[in-house]
């Protein structure tokens, strides 16, 4: 009678154990949260100056309702695979290329389409996955399904599935080159012991997917150097915080002094300044909420 | 041993002494004040040159060299604008010398510094030329990711040319 209760219980308590250590590895893993309902906005774009423009675009037949419906289901898809606030990833594109997919292409422009990929972004989407995720191949394939790389830049064939050119690829492809600048900074800060909201951090990613991961460590360090660990852990956990630092013009003037000759510097500031208004108008909450 | 014998080598040990105490501290002073020469991004080419010229061990002497005057400009707190070319030159050659909290250093220590080592290691060959264009897309995404007309900072386009030097010759 013992032996049969034992036989009984050694596969629900292997199952236990097995359910616990998956809890645990999913929890210590996933450190980023699925849909972010606090900073950023769940309907997007927020500013009436965004509506107001996105309107004008329908009216003006600059973007068609099919285009639009795609890049909406696509930024839908990604997001949630890879845990990016959608509102986001879409205004990240909005301000890039004004959602036009072929934007730069005609003008022979170095970076183009959606998300303006460069070469280098490509040749980090081709090459460098596997440094920011384990599986590229299933994440893609979860999205996409399957793995479409090498993501080719080919302006003869825009349709084929591989093509940055066509939607569903180039909004995949533009989530995965954010993703991986969110876990390029999460590295840096964990490893510096920094504490920071991974919301907060996403807003970041931002910064460095337009201007460089160079030019948000500046900042970083530039914080730090101001109001030290505290201050810079602030920046990187709340809204309020985050916004008072990247729009403060004598704080990024003086990072960008390390990196910029004088010549470039002003250019370089104003763009950075913009890029962090637009975010902000684009895709956060108004109310602070975190 | 001859007492006359004895005198020469005396003489000749004395000569020696003298001879080499100037060139001690001629040795001494060059190489302090080479390390605590001011730097800028021009040194990085003087890298390119002793390559070009003599090959990749002058090349790794001079970059010792080059370190030790990074290491000394980056804690000269008289000289802000030498300190400015250090942290700079430190972030794309030498990031073990930047100070633990500077928030630079893990990610040019894991990213540049290994595929630098590996164009050292095979100057001129098919195998430098791939890691160079892997180290040259790392610096555009980390500096320029639009890859617009402001282009790279000078010493990201210095380090470029040493590395493009070294992988191409």
């Amino acid at each position: 009678m013992k032996r049969k209760y034992t036989l009984l219980l050694l596969p629900i308590l292997s199952l236990l154990g097995c359910g616990l250590y998956l809890c645990f590895r999913f929890s210590s893993t996933s450190r980023k949260p699925h849909f972010s309902k606090n900073l950023f906005s769940a309907t997007y774009p927020v500013h009436h100056r965004f509506i107001e423009e996105t309107s004008q675009m329908r009216a003006h037949h600059k973007i068609s309702p099919e285009n639009e419906n795609l890049i909406q289901v696509s930024t839908l898809n990604a997001g949630e695979t890879l845990g990016i606030p959608q509102s986001l990833l879409w205004c990240l594109m909005f301000q890039e290329s004004r959602l036009n997919h072929l934007s730069g292409l005609k003008e022979g422009k170095l970076s183009t389409g959606l998300g303006q990929f460069s070469v280098s972004a490509f040749f980090e989407l081709n090459h460098h996955l596997p440094r920011y995720i384990s599986a590229p191949q299933t994440t893609i394939a979860s999205i996409l399904g399957s793995d479409i790389r090498p993501l080719s830049s080919d302006i003869n064939d825009t349709s084929s599935l591989n093509s940055y050119y066509f939607i569903p690829t180039a909004v995949t492809a533009t989530a995965l080159y954010l993703n991986n600048r969110w876990i390029q900074l999460a590295r840096i800060a964990d490893d510096r012991g920094l504490s920071y909201s991974p919301e907060v951090l996403w807003a970041w990613a931002a910064l460095s997917y337009n201007k460089g991961g160079r030019t948000v460590l500046a900042l970083w360090n530039q914080i730090e150097a101001k109001r030290g660990p505290a201050g810079l852990s602030s920046a990187l956990t709340t809204k309020a915080s985050f916004l008072s630092s990247a729009l403060n013009h004598n704080l990024v003037n003086q990072a960008l002094r390390s990196i910029w000759s004088n010549r470039l510097l002003a250019g370089y500031s104003s763009e950075l300044i913009t890029h962090v208004e637009n975010i902000r108008d684009c895709a956060l909450n108004k109310e602070e909420s975190l | 041993m001859k007492p006359k014998t004895l005198k020469e080598i005396k003489v000749v040990a004395l000569l020696l002494g003298l001879l080499l105490v100037p060139v001690l501290i001629t040795s001494y002073v060059r190489e302090n004040v080479s390390v605590q020469t001011p730097i800028s991004a021009d040194s990085l080419d003087e890298l390119a040159q002793a390559y070009r010229k003599s090959g990749i061990d002058q090349f790794l002497s001079a970059k010792r060299v080059l370190k030790k005057r990074v290491s000394f400009n980056l804690r000269n707190d008289d000289d802000s604008k030498a300190q400015m070319a250090a942290m700079n030159i430190a972030v794309y050659m030498f990031p073990e010398l930047l100070h633990e909290t500077h928030l630079e250093k893990q990610y040019a220590e894991e990213n540049f510094k290994p595929l630098q080592v590996k164009i050292e290691s095979t100057p001129g060959t098919r195998e430098a030329q791939d890691n160079f264009e892997e180290l040259r897309n790392l610096v555009w995404t980390y500096e320029n990711p639009k890859q617009n007309e402001q282009g790279l900072s000078e010493y990201a386009n210095e380090m470029l040319k040493v590395y493009g030097a070294l992988s191409w010759k």
